[in-house]
């Protein structure tokens, strides 16, 4: 649970010019939901925490000290009679009054406890009426519900640097902004830098103010420097130092800028691993105080991975500006000529934005389509449906989708190919069938993952190519999206959202003539995606994937000879600014060669995992193993041996595994294999050589879920995160608590349960308990998977809307709390849940100690990787390491007369032997 | 039918007394007239005078000889004269013709299955392939009404009205779940029952055109068709109007038909009412020769042509979808194919054949692997020639059926029958024909459906529609029939079967190479007939499968895959 330290309104902006009160209606609720609630009011007691709002005053004896407060109730039952007493005595008299965070204005009766609802936010403002001088003193308070026990103090959130002083004194209101606008400063890597904002207003008298920072009571691995900025532009004013001395007249309101340079692993611990910045006068009395939680980005503290060499003879294909600027050429001479004014994105390989351009006309929001069962019952359980989203987000989502799913060598999917496997059957709109194979995967790539990077050169510059990038919306089904090809190898993906809903296809059997997906073909002519690993040429399960409904014969132009991007007439559109993604004085971009340092993935030679197919590896901007091979935390965990092992075998395995969806038959699948530890940190992550770059976050999307789940710690951290409905549906269902560690899941059996029906498919019967109803459920509201991160997504997709990164959803997901003794402080879901098959909970002679997670090929094809990569290297280890005990594992369970699967290998599965049923029995 | 039986008896009696009263007149063309024949009977009692006196005994009609010999009717002995059998008229010359089959089976097998995507029913059953034990009883009672007016000793019927209800009970019982049900929780044993009508047709004996009895006829409603002399290509009870009959004293038979499909039980196979006609129609015109090319052959020319237009999603009792076929692009299509057949059946002097061949020509609106619509241009042989040493009769069976080697262009040539029952190299005997195979992980098809020979990938064979995208089939065996007591019957077969191309097969399941060896296929089968007759019949068999190389590049067990067997116990008793 992170802090939210403003209690001000979030929504105050106009955002999208057009629906901006339906938005902002539907990011409020999304945002409420994040933050935990909509559960039913079980339990009798809760959970609240605070903050204030500034942390220090300084006031003349006889005045009032106000400052705001806000109690968020984390629980899933009202607090009732919540109220706030001073726990710190002091000369002053207390007084509390509810106020309206939009307006700061007083509501209600002044020192009335009041009852708050589950998940919702109240804000007080609290007064101090000093009666006698005292020096500056850290002010405690008591908030605490009847039902609830008082919420911690923690110094510099929620308790007041509070003085009275005879004479008028400077008092230096202080409030600082992060880039991630959670309270917290990220350092990149250990040893990047962190920078975050204070803004002051001095409402007390003028002085000379010393602003200096520090880690208060803790020493942490860090140093901090400062500079007074240019409020206008943020620049320093001189070169960062460590203490800055200025003149604050009376009502001044300077600005400052605090860097923190990393040395060394900080975990996430906001009640104690903070920056605080201090304001002194001339006297050297602290007159103004902030505070900022201080977290490396890589918070564990392992060795630094080692640096890489991309190969020498690197020689891919690359989308060129000129490229970029022919492609969004050739849609836009189609547009105009249909009179679709468009918004296109272009993406590279591994999801660096190139360039967004939006036709002048193009509308700025589409709304995500309505429940197509036309439920609709409440916006609370609708998730995404008709909510507006900005079009610029929709295309680059799709753009995203069709380079992450495509390869060069196997498959070429689009957006249509996504929609058609994911949604309630497969096929769409048949009876009795399966749901699609990759149910979920559109909740994947989340804009909070803590493993995809962010376009962010202020705090990297090497963020502008390195992927795996995240994106805005996850992943498509919204036909208009496909790769992009040059020389027969798959060098990006082109997005394109000109009009209609933002949907699925429902109907995959006529022709929908869509419009999006017209233009964004004509922006691949000449670009075009081979045949022979076209979609439509791949066949699952017996069943052929779908590509494109438009063909060459729907333009309505040429759009070959449309010319480049200075062909475009003038008054066509313009580049935009997507905050996040692309920055438009960035102009055409150029993509990065899949294998180099820039492109954020290179191939490791040095046979640590694999010499006969060298596995690419993630790499920071210096070509630096992100997630090399390490040793999990705590007593009994994965040795650092033992994670080479999991890697190694599940690579070998994946070597010989015949590929599902790869062209031609019988070659051999690209998968990405991930291993956590049971605090869900990344221990080591493999991806093969032209691996669908989606199966990154997936595979360490289902390594987690498969932990989360088979936890002890799983129903309490959702009933802590509002979420406890589903953890108690799932006791209902099975009969017992079936996240509290007695149960071993696999991301397959999650994905059972998180189906619209129960056993899946079977229309009749009733949904799965971590899924909606089969009225309500839809591949934008699906149930726990969307409800966990939705919250992050309000939060994006303010900060899309509003141009503004402050207000970004932080860098991992979930508002879970993190697993109880992490060293990281993180939510073990921190690039969300995954609900199909691919991950698997890692024990130790029976004690849960990790996950592992497969993704990039034809999900049972997956399973077998991760399943056996685990027994055969817990065969070879010998040290206790392997699969959940058989009598645990979750396809023990039976609910509604039928118990889940929990691996299941696929036919045939080696390309080397003719050899079946290798998972039977282990 | 115990009507068909007493028409074509008739037929006979007409055509031996025709040849035998005007032998010349119906000498076969360029026969030798042989001079007459002297009896060959020594010893005999020479036959009356044609002076010699007669007394004259009047009797009330033939029918009646019988009463006025002392023999009773006896309506529970088929084998006595029975008004219930149409030994007597009730009315007039209005007949009635009861009877029953009651149809016992017990069917003990293992089929390569799938375990359910969704469920299990056992911990560390991990893999895609389940436990091959299957169990299957069916009792199946078949009672028929039928009504008949004419002289039936001595010409066919002028009208005859059948109805042929039939109920049937099964259990199925199986180790995996999601095979009886689609939907796993209902676990893994199906009963279920059902009454359909098999036959309920009027026949009208429209004229005759020839002293011998040449005649034309029509018959209304549902109604059994076969449209060749084994099954291949359609062989069903299905709603038609069928304009039938004979020239030259029989030499020369014809039929004209039209049929509109009905829906058919999943679990009983049998005709189901309740649900609309489906969009498929089959029109039939053929023509037999007999002694074409030589004496004791009989040759059938035949045209075919199947109208298929069923666009729309149809699923069985389970909840399978049969209507497309879960099958590459998975869409609704519609087919129109003609089949020109060329069939015989006979002998050259003492070698038995019997020869079928097709070619089936004709357009598909969508080719499931290509998404595009495309041609069918494929073809179908199968010989199986015989001879007889005593009671011994030895057999060889041959058969291709081209499969489709490049099932993306646009031309299907993989072959597929209408709905094919076929009585040839072992039959339902044979594993390969008797079970259905799914094909798993290769979409909701069968490799080869029951009671079909050609590995046609379809939904259903029953309620499914052809698909000329299948590997096709070649087929070598050999066979003995042993006659080793008047009762009873030995049947031995031994078959090798092998695809003529898996190209389809690699592309469904995205795996390659996968080989063409299907294996052996080798059965026995007892008949015993205790009372020489038909009214009690005891068949047992048994078959095995044993895998080839390409069987196992495509399916196995869980429990064991070195061979699959298929046991019949069936008793039918039949009155």
């Amino acid at each position: 649970m992170h802090i939210k330290s403003s209690s001000g309104n979030l929504f105050s902006t106009d955002m999208t010019g057009g629906k901006k009160c339906c938005l902002a209606t539907a990011l409020v609720l999304a945002l409420l939901i994040g933050a935990g609630s909509a559960g039913s009011a079980l339990a009798q007691t809760t959970t609240v925490v605070a903050s204030i709002l500034p942390n220090s005053r300084s006031v003349q004896v006889g005045q009032s000290a106000t400052a705001f407060a806000t109690i968020i109730n984390a629980g899933s039952a009202t607090g009732t009679a919540c109220s706030i007493a001073p726990a710190t005595s002091i000369p002053a008299t207390f007084s509390y009054q509810t106020t309206d965070p939009a307006t700061n204005i007083s509501t209600g009766t002044a020192n009335t406890p009041i009852d708050i609802a589950p998940g919702v936010a109240q804000s007080f403002v609290i007064s101090l009426a000093t009666s006698a001088a005292f020096a500056p003193t850290a002010v405690a308070f008591s908030f605490s519900c009847s039902n609830a026990a008082a919420a911690g103090t923690i110094a510099g959130v929620n308790d007041l640097l509070l003085s009275a002083s005879a004479a008028a004194v400077p008092d230096i209101v202080a409030i600082a902004a992060t880039s991630t606008s959670d309270g917290t400063v990220h350092i990149p890597n250990n040893n990047g830098t962190g920078a975050f904002a204070v803004a002051t207003a001095n409402v007390g008298a003028g002085d000379a103010i010393t602003i200096s920072a520090d880690t208060g009571a803790v020493g942490l691995p860090v140093s901090l420097t400062l500079c007074q900025t240019v409020p206008a532009t943020g620049q320093c004013l001189a070169a960062p130092s460590a203490t800055v001395t200025t003149t604050v007249a009376a009502g001044a309101t300077p600005t400052f800028s605090i860097f923190a340079q990393g040395s060394g692993a900080i975990p996430f611990a906001p009640g104690t691993n903070r920056v605080f910045v201090r304001f002194r006068d001339g006297a050297n009395a602290v007159r103004g105080l902030t505070s900022v939680a201080l977290v490396t980005d890589d918070p564990t503290p392992v060795a630094p991975g080692p640096v890489l060499t991309p190969s020498s003879t690197l020689a891919g294909a690359v989308l060129t500006p000129a490229d970029v600027g022919q492609v969004i050429s050739q849609v836009v001479k189609e547009a105009t000529a249909r009179g679709k004014p468009a918004t296109i994105a272009v993406v590279d390989r591994v999801g660096a934005v190139l360039a967004v351009y939006a036709m002048n006309g193009a509308p700025a929001t589409l709304p995500v389509e309505d429940n197509p069962r036309g439920a609709n019952a409440t916006p609370l359980v609708d998730g995404l449906n008709s909510v507006a989203l900005p079009t610029a987000a929709e295309a680059i989502t799709k753009a995203i989708t069709a380079a992450y799913l495509s390869t060069s060598n196997g498959n070429a999917f689009s957006t249509r190919t996504a929609s058609q496997i994911v949604q309630d059957h497969f096929n769409p709109g048949t009876m009795g069938a399966a749901s699609g194979p990759l149910f979920g995967v559109q909740f994947s790539q989340l804009p909070c993952s803590d493993l995809s990077v962010r376009y962010d050169t202020i705090a990297d510059t090497s963020s502008a190519t390195r992927g795996p990038h995240r994106s805005p919306l996850g992943l498509a089904g919204d036909p208009g999206g496909f790769p992009l090809y040059k020389n027969g190898e798959l060098v990006g993906g082109i997005g394109v959202k000109a009009e209609g809903p933002y949907r699925v296809d429902e109907n995959i059997y006529d022709n929908d003539h869509s419009t999006d997906e017209i233009l964004a073909l004509a922006g691949t002519i000449g670009y075009d995606t081979p045949a022979a690993i076209r979609a439509d040429t791949i066949v699952a399960g017996g069943i052929t994937l779908r590509f494109s409904d438009a063909d060459t014969s729907d333009f309505v132009t040429s759009p070959a000879t449309a010319g480049g991007f200075a062909a475009i007439p003038a008054g066509a559109g313009s580049l935009i600014d997507v905050s996040g993604y692309y920055n438009k004085s960035d102009g055409l971009r150029a993509g990065s060669v899949y294998g180099s340092t820039a492109s954020g993935l290179v191939q490791d030679f040095s046979g640590a995992i694999n010499s006969s197919v060298p596995p690419m590896l993630l790499v920071d901007g210096t070509s630096r193993v992100r997630y090399p091979a390490s040793a999990g935390a705590g007593t009994g965990a994965i040795t650092q041996a033992e994670t080479s092992a999991l890697l190694r075998e599940a690579y070998a395995s994946a070597t010989k595994t015949r590929a599902q969806i790869r062209n031609p038959a019988g070659s051999v699948l690209a998968v990405t294999i991930s291993v956590v530890d049971v605090n869900g940190t990344v221990l080591g992550i493999a991806t093969m050589p032209d691996a669908p770059i989606f199966g990154i976050d997936v595979s360490l999307q289902k390594a987690r879920t498969a932990l989360f789940t088979s936890s002890a710690y799983g129903d309490s951290a959702l009933t802590a995160a509002g979420l406890g409905r589903f953890s108690t549906a799932a006791a209902s269902f099975f009969g017992k608590p079936v996240f509290s560690g007695s149960v071993a899941w696999s991301a397959r059996s999650i994905g059972n349960i998180a189906r619209d029906s129960y056993p899946d498919g079977i229309d009749t019967t009733p949904n799965g308990p971590l899924s909606l109803s089969r009225a309500l459920s839809t591949p934008f509201s699906n149930g726990l998977q969307l409800d966990l991160v939705l919250g992050n997504l309000g939060q994006h997709v303010t900060s899309v809307v509003t141009g503004n990164p402050a207000a970004d959803t932080p860098a991992y997901c979930t508002a879970l709390p993190a697993p109880p003794g992490s060293p990281t402080g993180r939510p073990v879901l921190s690039n969300g849940l995954q609900i199909f098959p691919g991950g698997f909970p890692i024990y130790r002679n029976g004690v849960l100690v990790g996950g592992i997670g497969i993704s990039g090929d034809g999900v049972d094809q997956d399973d077998m990787t991760g399943f056996l990569g685990l027994y055969n290297a817990g065969q070879g280890l010998g040290t206790g390491i392997g699969e959940a005990p058989a009598a645990i594992r979750s396809s023990t369970l039976y609910g509604n007369g039928a118990a889940p699967h929990y691996v299941n290998c696929p036919f045939a599965p080696y390309v080397d032997s003719n050899a079946q049923n290798l998972c039977g029995g282990k | 039918m115990r009507a068909r039986s007493l028409f074509f008896a008739a037929l006979s009696a007409v055509a031996f007394a025709g040849t035998a009263a005007a032998q010349d007149e119906f000498q076969k063309p360029g026969a030798v007239i042989q001079g007459p024949v002297e009896p060959q009977n020594p010893g005999a009692l020479p036959p009356p005078s044609p002076d010699a006196e007669y007394r004259e005994i009047p009797v009330p009609d033939r029918v009646r000889i019988m009463d006025a010999l002392g023999v009773p009717d006896d309506p529970l002995n088929p084998y006595h004269q029975s008004t219930l059998k149409g030994d007597r008229p009730v009315f007039d010359d209005w007949y009635v013709v009861l009877g029953a089959v009651l149809d016992t089976l017990y069917e003990p097998r293992t089929v390569p299955v799938p375990e359910n995507v969704v469920s299990t029913n056992r911990q560390l059953s991990n893999d895609q392939f389940g436990r091959p034990r299957q169990t299957f009883f069916a009792q199946t009672l078949i009672p028929t009404f039928t009504i008949i007016k004419g002289d039936t000793t001595f010409m066919p019927p002028e009208y005859e009205f059948t109805v042929t209800p039939a109920v049937k009970f099964t259990h199925l019982g199986v180790e995996e779940l999601g095979i009886a049900d689609v939907n796993p929780a209902k676990g893994r044993n199906r009963n279920s029952g059902f009454v359909g009508f098999q036959e309920a047709f009027l026949d009208y004996h429209i004229r005759n055109v020839s002293d011998r009895y040449d005649f034309d006829s029509v018959r209304v409603g549902i109604q059994p068709m076969n449209v060749d002399f084994r099954g291949f290509l359609f062989q069903d009870q299905q709603l038609g109007i069928r304009f039938f009959g004979d020239r030259a004293n029989n030499r020369f038979q014809y039929n004209l038909a039209y049929f509109r499909r009905i829906e058919k039980d999943t679990n009983s196979g049998f005709n189901d009412l309740s649900k609309d006609l489906r969009r498929d129609d089959i029109f039939i015109a053929n023509l037999f020769v007999q002694d074409l090319p030589v004496t004791g052959f009989t040759s059938e020319f035949s045209v075919i042509h199947n109208r298929n237009h069923e666009t729309g999603f149809h699923y069985d009792t389970n909840g399978f979808q049969v209507r497309p076929a879960v099958l590459g692009f998975d869409a609704p299509h519609a087919y129109d194919v003609t089949y020109f057949g060329l069939n015989g059946d006979g002998h050259f002097g003492r070698l038995n054949l019997t020869e079928s061949f097709y070619y089936a020509v004709g357009k598909d609106s969508v080719n499931e692997l290509s998404g595009k619509k495309a041609d069918i241009s494929a073809f179908f042989v199968a010989l199986e020639p015989s001879i007889d040493f005593d009671w011994i009769r030895l057999r060889g069976s041959f058969l291709y059926s081209s499969g489709d080697d490049n099932p993306r262009d646009n031309t299907e040539t993989g072959f597929d029958a209408i709905n094919e029952n076929p009585q040839f190299a072992g039959a339902d005997s044979s594993y390969w024909i008797r079970e259905g195979i799914p094909l798993i992980g290769g979409g909701g098809v069968a490799l080869s459906g029951p009671n079909s020979l050609i590995p046609a990938l379809r939904g259903s064979k029953d309620e499914g529609q052809s698909n000329f995208i299948n590997p096709g089939l070649l087929l070598i065996g050999v066979g003995a029939d042993l006659d080793i007591l008047p009762e009873l019957r030995l049947s031995l077969n031994a078959n090798h079967l092998s695809f003529d191309s898996t190209k389809v097969l690699e592309q469904l399941r995205q795996q390659g190479p996968i080989r063409n060896d299907i294996g052996w296929d080798m059965s026995v089968t007892a008949n015993w007939r205790p009372f020489d007759t038909q009214n009690m019949i005891f068949r047992a068999s048994g078959a095995v499968l044993v895998p080839g190389d390409g069987f196992k590049d495509l399916l196995a067990s869980e429990a064991s895959d070195k061979l699959y067997y298929s046991v019949v116990l069936n008793l039918i008793l039949a009155y």
